[in-house]
C-alpha cells in the first residue's frame, strides 16, 4: 500500500495557495480561487463589512495575489542550464499535470491566471519559530545567537536567488523553511520578481521592516529583543550596491536570446509586473 | 444510527452488508467472498442532499421556523455543519495520534481509505473520504436489552446485567476522558455515538461516530457547563437516543461526576504536552550533540516547531489496507440506502411513554376511549 496516493491532509494556508502534506517529504499546493483571497485579505485587514474605500483596496490587493502567483511556472521552468541549484533555493518546486482539473471559470469560483498546482519539499517553517520566540518574555541569550545565525542565513540565501536574477520582494522571515541540513528554502514563490528596478525600489524602500511592524498582521511578530539585530544585518546587507553586484550573475541560460535581453525582455517584464497596482 | 438487514451488495471481493446509516455515513459489515464477517465496516460517506434527507424529518421536529423558506436555510445550515465536521475526521488519524495504538483502539482502529469519491460524480462534496473501522454493536442496539425494566423493578435485572451496565457507563467516561487527553472533546456526549464490545466479561467502548468533535478549550468548557450528557434522558429530544428508564439515575450521577471543569481541564492536551515535551528534549539533546551551526539552527527551528508538527503527517497503518477495488467503492456510493424503522426497536415506545403524562386510566379503557 502506497500512503503516497492517499488523501493528502491540509497543512495551512496563505493568500494564494492551501498547502497539502503528501506525506512523501513534500507539498501539495493548490491554487485559492479568487473569492477564497478576498476572504483572506480581509480577515488579515479586519475587514468583514467594510467601507467602499477599504473594500476597493481589498480588490486591488486580490488582483495583486492572483496575478503575482500566476508568474511561478515561468519563473520554476526557466530554461537555466543548470536549474537544480537555483530549484533547490526553492524546495525543488515541480508543476503537477492536472489536464482539466481545474473547472472553467464562473462568477464564483475564479482561479483567474494561476490555473496550476505544484509540489514543493516540506520543510520546518520559521513562522512557528518566531511565534515561539514573540510568546516569551525574554529571548535566551542562546536562542538570539541561533536567531542572528538564521538571518545571516537568510541574507545568503537571497543573495543566491539574485545571483539567478529573481528575488522575493516581501521579504517575510516567517514564510522561509529549514531543511534538515540547515539550508534554507522560500516557501512561498507567488511574491518574487524579476525586475531589477522593481527590486531596488524594494531596497531602497526596505520593505523587510514590515517583520517588525506591528501594524502588519500577515506577518508573524518579531520580540522585540531580536528586532535591533534583524534590521542591522538586512540594513547592511540588502543594499543597492550589494544587489547590483550580485544581480543575475548565476543566471546561464537558453532560454533568454540577446533580443530578449533587451527590448521583449523590457516589455515582457513591465507587462508582468503591471499588476504591482497596490505598490504603486 | 439506525440498523436495518438487506440482501448484500455483491463486491469484487467482498460482500457489504448495510448496517445502518446516521447523517455522516452510510455504515456496510464487510463480509468476504463466502459471507464470513471481517470484523470490519467501511464508512461511505453521505453527500449533502443524502445529509439533507436524513436530517429533514427530525430537524423538523425540533427547530423553530415560520416559514419553509425559512426551514430550508436551517436544514442547509444545519447540513453544511454536518459536512463540515465530517471533514475535521482525517485530523484524528494524523501525527501522534495516528501513532497511539492505545487510541487508535478507541477509535475502533479508524483507517482511511486510498480513494476518495471521484470528483466528477454529482453531489461529491467536500473532498468525500471513505473510512473502515472496527465492527461493534451500536450502544442503541445494545441497550435496548434494558427497555421497559421499571426502575422500582431492578430485580428483572440479572446482577450481572447490572455490573455490565455500570460497567458500560464507567468506559463511556474513560473513552470521553481518554480523547480530552488528546484535545479532542465529543460536544454532543451522545452514548450512540460509541460502540460497544464485549470481550468475555470486559466491555471495551469505542469512538464510533466520531465527526462530532472541537478541539476549542473555551468552546469546550462552555459546552460541558450546559450538561447536555442530559438530553438522551429527555423524551424531547429527539436528536438523542432515549436512554432506558432503568439507567437513568446511575447514568445522571455519574456524568455529572466525571464531566466537571475540573476534571476536564486536569486532563486536557495531557499526552499532546508529555508527547511535545519529549520530542522538543529529544531535539534538543541532538542540537547539543551537533557541531555544525547551521544544523543546530535547523535542530532549533524544528524544537519550535513541535506544536505543529507533531500532529501531522500519515502513517501507512492508517491507511486502509484491505484493498478494496475502486469499483466497489462507487457500487457503495451509488447504493444510496437509506434505514427504514426498525419494528423492533423499542427506543420510540418507551420514550414517547415517558413524553405523556402520568394517567390513572387502565390501558384497555384508553384503547377503548381511542376508538369511541
Amino acid at each position: 500500500m502506497n500512503p503516497h496516493d492517499s488523501i493528502f491532509s491540509e497543512l495551512g494556508h496563505g493568500a494564494q495557495f492551501k498547502a497539502f502534506d503528501m506525506h512523501n517529504g513534500r507539498v501539495l499546493k493548490i491554487p485559492l480561487t479568487e473569492a477564497e483571497t478576498t476572504q483572506v485579505a480581509r480577515r488579515r485587514r479586519n475587514i468583514i463589512h467594510g467601507t467602499l474605500e477599504q473594500i476597493a483596496s481589498i480588490d486591488v490587493r486580490v488582483q495583486t495575489f492572483m496575478n503575482s502567483k500566476a508568474r511561478i511556472p515561468a519563473m520554476i521552468t526557466h530554461g537555466f542550464d543548470e536549474p537544480q541549484p537555483f530549484l533547490q533555493l526553492l524546495g525543488n518546486p515541480a508543476l503537477v499535470p492536472i489536464d482539466n482539473l481545474l473547472p472553467e471559470d464562473t462568477p464564483e469560483k475564479r482561479w483567474g491566471a494561476a490555473r496550476f498546482v505544484y509540489s514543493q519539499d516540506k520543510v520546518e517553517i520559521v513562522r512557528g519559530l518566531l511565534e515561539y520566540l514573540s510568546a516569551q518574555e525574554k529571548v535566551a541569550a542562546s536562542d538570539h545567537k541561533k536567531f542572528v545565525q538564521l538571518v545571516q542565513n537568510y541574507v545568503q540565501h537571497v543573495y543566491a536567488t539574485w545571483e539567478y536574477g529573481y528575488s522575493d520582494y516581501i521579504f517575510k522571515l516567517g514564510d522561509m523553511g529549514v531543511r534538515d541540513d540547515g539550508t534554507l528554502v522560500t516557501v512561498d514563490l507567488g511574491e518574487f520578481s524579476s525586475d531589477p528596478q522593481f527590486i531596488e525600489r524594494a531596497i531602497t524602500e526596505k520593505w523587510w521592516y514590515d517583520n517588525t511592524n506591528p501594524l502588519k498582521s500577515d506577518f508573524p511578530k518579531m520580540h522585540a529583543d531580536l528586532v535591533a539585530d534583524y534590521l542591522q544585518i538586512l540594513d547592511a546587507s540588502f543594499t543597492i550596491a550589494e544587489f547590483r553586484k550580485r544581480w543575475r550573475r548565476n543566471h546561464i541560460c537558453s532560454a533568454c536570446t540577446p533580443e530578449s535581453n533587451t527590448i521583449s525582455a523590457f516589455i515582457a517584464t513591465k507587462v508582468m509586473e503591471i499588476d504591482y497596482v497596490d505598490r504603486l | 444510527m439506525s440498523a436495518h438487514a438487506s440482501r448484500p451488495l455483491l463486491g469484487t471481493f467482498y460482500r457489504y452488508h448495510f448496517i445502518g446509516n446516521g447523517a455522516q455515513f452510510r455504515v456496510y459489515a464487510i463480509h468476504s467472498a463466502t459471507d464470513q464477517p471481517t470484523g470490519r465496516v467501511i464508512k461511505v460517506p453521505l453527500d449533502f442532499e443524502e445529509t439533507r434527507h436524513v436530517v429533514a424529518a427530525p430537524l423538523s421536529r425540533i427547530a423553530t421556523y415560520n416559514t419553509v423558506d425559512e426551514f430550508n436555510a436551517l436544514l442547509d445550515a444545519r447540513v453544511r455543519d454536518i459536512m463540515r465536521y465530517k471533514h475535521t475526521l482525517p485530523a484524528l488519524l494524523q501525527g501522534i495520534y495516528g501513532q497511539d495504538n492505545r487510541f487508535m483502539q478507541n477509535l475502533g482502529q479508524l483507517r482511511m481509505l486510498q480513494a476518495p469519491i471521484p470528483s466528477d460524480i454529482a453531489g461529491a462534496y467536500f473532498l468525500p473520504i471513505y473510512y473502515t473501522q472496527d465492527q461493534v454493536t451500536t450502544i442503541g442496539r445494545y441497550l435496548e436489552h434494558f427497555r421497559f425494566i421499571q426502575p422500582n423493578y431492578p430485580n428483572d435485572l440479572a446482577p450481572s446485567d447490572i455490573a455490565i451496565v455500570q460497567k458500560l457507563v464507567q468506559e463511556i467516561i474513560s473513552l470521553h476522558y481518554a480523547i480530552w487527553e488528546y484535545g479532542f472533546f465529543e460536544f454532543v456526549f451522545k452514548p450512540e455515538n460509541m460502540g460497544i464490545r464485549m470481550r468475555g466479561s470486559k466491555v471495551e467502548v469505542i469512538w464510533m461516530d466520531l465527526a462530532e468533535h472541537i478541539t476549542d478549550k473555551d468552546q469546550a468548557e462552555a459546552i460541558l457547563a450546559e450538561r447536555r450528557w442530559q438530553h438522551s434522558l429527555l423524551p424531547h429530544k429527539i436528536d438523542y437516543i432515549y436512554l432506558p428508564a432503568i439507567l437513568h439515575d446511575y447514568y445522571i450521577k455519574a456524568c455529572d461526576e466525571a464531566f466537571t471543569l475540573q476534571e476536564f481541564r486536569k486532563r486536557w492536551r495531557r499526552r499532546c504536552v508529555v508527547q511535545e515535551r519529549k520530542q522538543q528534549r529529544r531535539l534538543q539533546r541532538k542540537m547539543l550533540f551537533t557541531k555544525d551551526s547551521q544544523r543546530r539552527v535547523a535542530l532549533w527551528v524544528a524544537q519550535q516547531n513541535v506544536p505543529h508538527t507533531l500532529y501531522h503527517g500519515l502513517a501507512n497503518e492508517r491507511v486502509d489496507d484491505m484493498n478494496i477495488p475502486h469499483k466497489d467503492l462507487i457500487t457503495l456510493y451509488n447504493d444510496r440506502q437509506v434505514a427504514p424503522r426498525s419494528p423492533e426497536n423499542l427506543e420510540p415506545i418507551e420514550r414517547d411513554s415517558a413524553a405523556k403524562p402520568a394517567t390513572n386510566i387502565p390501558a384497555y379503557e384508553q384503547l377503548i376511549l381511542k376508538y369511541l
